[in-house]
């Protein structure tokens, strides 16, 4: 999976000031590559989250375009474009991140039990074999290959549980997100966001509420992803993280500039 | 995965505070409607129960309102006029239809089973009562038979005496919601027995006049090529002492109030859907942006607009589904039960629609109290899912 962000640049205007426009991210060129982990580090309030969700096409740029292998994500209409999303991005919000009503174990599943029909359409726009995804494989982090091509759902029940073993969350799998901690519910998302194996994975700030030992497995994770054929996109303020990334940038008031 | 489902679920409380307001304003609706509709269906039962252009009464009984005490207020009573002004009238030119009545009143003695107004009419001319029996699938009353209205408590085959003597129940007939639902019909000569029983016992006020040449009252169809108002002055120019009455313009002050309260219904529906609307729509804009996290995860695992916007539109309106199942039952409840009540409380004509009448008024409130609930959850998705900034 190749993606490549050209030109895009995103202003927002800022309500009750006049017409004074912010603009988040300043026109930036950028390619991720399967099988590498970028990380783009800087400041909170530098713009880099509102790059991460213009790279998922979740927020629409203002200026520039999005292609992955080649095709304008903001050229799709959005219903082709959320289940492009849904079977080929997998995202862990910056926030808590999780539906309050549903269980962890729900949770977990929603990327495939919401939008298991959607799913059907999207193989049509990217399927696994055109892009290349050859599923993941978690050796350093100590779990069995976890790696699925077509997602039923007892194979997604299977994989939930083993995500949910690998994180220490197996006993919280009935409990609601409310009942959770910061970490648990980081989680928790971490793996929702990696259970339909996705080609292209953007974590933002995915250890912000981690303790060490977490934080270290989810960045190995995250690596083994990469190596595995993904291409990994995280956004963190901590230095950290560092020594995992294949290609570090940094984040500097909206202008993106490659270390 | 049943999402909406399961956030009505996993929120109780404020589930059911939507639920309850989506309630009231099915409940509201529901039971509106049955009161408009009954008033509605009183008034054009007694208009067909009036069933004549004009009546034409004793002049006295028409300026003590005799007529309408007894007609339309439920009040029994009686008076008597000479039985030649039937002859005067039909004599007139202008006349399609004339029949005569003769009211009676029993007492409330012991000669008496139950108090109650007693209509006599003529079989032969009648053109009011006759249909309504036919209608009613009941016989026509014989000699000493009566016909009974649907309030009062007798039934086919029972026996009532009125001033010591019995007659016979022949037939009941339907609800019309109007005082004529506790009247007692009989035929011209079963009703003159009984006048003249009245006048035996003494009970009757006009115990001097002969009751085979008495009548009460005479009402009169136009023929179809005069004017109402024309054949109304001709009467009272050239028939002495008697009254003719337009029946319109006698049921004109219960229209007034008819309208008056079906306004007032109308008012309060209204002032109940506007003011559960704004609350719903206030309630689904800030449960919305309660949960503007949560649609932004949905977006980013591959929820498109629409569908974001189809399950919230889908709780909307399964929270007014409920609730609005839950107001036409309470609606129901409210009124059904207690029709009669309400009936003598309003003193108007009240007549409930029928099964049909009575679910499609059903269904209405819930497609209304649906839609109106969905419509407003709509409004909050859409404010949402229009922005493209639903990120976490």
């Amino acid at each position: 999976m190749r993606i490549e962000a050209k030109e895009i640049r995103r202003d927002f205007l800022r309500k009750g000031r006049g017409t004074n426009i912010l603009t988040a991210v300043q026109e930036c060129n950028i390619t991720f590559e399967s099988g590498t982990l970028s990380m783009i580090v800087g400041r909170s309030g530098s713009g880099k989250s509102t790059l991460l969700h213009m790279l998922s096409g979740v927020l629409a740029p203002t200026a520039g375009k999005v292609l992955y292998e080649g095709e304008d994500l903001f050229a799709m209409p959005d219903e082709r474009r959320s289940a492009f999303r849904n079977r080929h991005i997998g995202f862990v919000p910056q926030g808590a991140g999780g539906i309050a009503s549903l269980t962890v174990r729900e949770n977990i599943l929603l990327p495939v039990s919401l939008f298991g029909q959607q799913k059907e359409g999207a193989s049509k726009d990217a399927t696994p074999e055109k892009s290349g995804s050859k599923g993941l494989h978690l050796g350093e982090a100590g779990s069995k290959g976890l790696g699925f091509e077509k997602t039923s759902s007892a194979d997604a029940l299977q994989r939930a549980e083993e995500w949910m073993q690998l994180f220490g969350i197996t006993t919280l799998a009935d409990a609601r997100p409310s009942e959770l901690s910061g970490g648990e519910l980081r989680r928790m998302a971490i793996a929702r966001a990696l259970i339909q194996n996705p080609e292209a994975i953007f974590a933002d700030e995915p250890t912000g509420d981690l303790d060490d030992e977490n934080t270290r497995l989810v960045f190995e994770m995250l690596r083994q992803a990469a190596k595995d054929g993904a291409a990994v996109v995280v956004v963190t303020h901590e230095n950290e993280g560092e020594r995992y990334a294949d290609r570090l940038y940094r984040m500097n008031a909206g202008v993106l500039t490659e270390e | 995965m049943n999402l909406p489902y399961k956030n009505i679920i996993h929120r109780p409380v404020r589930s059911a505070i939507l639920i309850c307001l989506a309630a009231a304003l099915s409940c509201s609706v529901f039971a509106g409607s049955l009161l408009v509709g009954a008033l509605r269906n009183g008034f054009a039962s007694l208009q067909a129960r009036l069933g004549a252009d004009i009546m034409v009464v004793p002049y006295e009984a028409a300026t003590k309102s005799s007529l309408e005490n007894i007609l339309l207020q439920g009040n029994t009573g009686y008076f008597y006029m000479d039985g030649s002004r039937y002859d005067e009238v039909a004599e007139l030119d202008g006349i399609g239809k004339i029949t005569a009545q003769y009211y009676l009143a029993s007492a409330s003695a012991s000669c008496c089973s139950i108090p109650v107004q007693i209509i006599g009419f003529d079989p032969a001319t009648d053109f009011v009562i006759t249909p309504w029996i036919k209608k009613s699938n009941g016989n026509m009353p014989g000699y000493l038979d009566v016909v009974v209205g649907n309030d009062l408590n007798a039934f086919v085959g029972d026996e009532l005496t009125f001033y010591g003597t019995t007659v016979r129940v022949a037939a009941k007939l339907d609800k019309t919601g109007t005082n004529y639902d506790t009247a007692v019909f009989a035929n011209r000569d079963t009703v003159e027995t009984l006048i003249r029983s009245s006048q035996d016992k003494k009970l009757n006020e006009y115990g001097n006049r002969d009751a085979g040449n008495a009548v009460s009252c005479v009402l009169v169809d136009v023929a179809k090529d005069r004017e109402v108002e024309e054949v109304l002055n001709d009467i009272n120019v050239h028939v002495k002492r008697v009254k003719a009455v337009r029946t319109k313009n006698m049921i004109s002050g219960i229209a007034r109030s008819l309208a008056g309260v079906s306004e007032v219904a109308k008012a309060w529906m209204i002032a109940t859907w506007v003011l559960v609307i704004g609350i719903l729509a206030a309630a689904f804009a800030l449960i919305t942006n309660e949960r503007r996290e949560e649609f932004a995860v949905l977006r980013m695992v591959g929820a498109s607009r629409k569908k974001l916007f189809g399950l919230v539109l889908a709780e909307g309106a399964l929270l007014g589904l409920a609730g609005s199942l839950v107001g036409v039952a309470a609606g129901a409840l409210c009124v059904l039960p207690f029709s009669g009540f309400i009936e003598q409380k309003l003193g108007l004509p009240f007549l409930l629609p029928n099964g049909i009448g009575i679910l499609g008024a059903g269904v209405a409130a819930v497609l209304l109290t649906g839609l109106s609930a969905a419509i407003t959850s709509a409004v909050a998705a859409y404010r949402v899912t229009k922005t493209d900034r639903i990120v976490v």
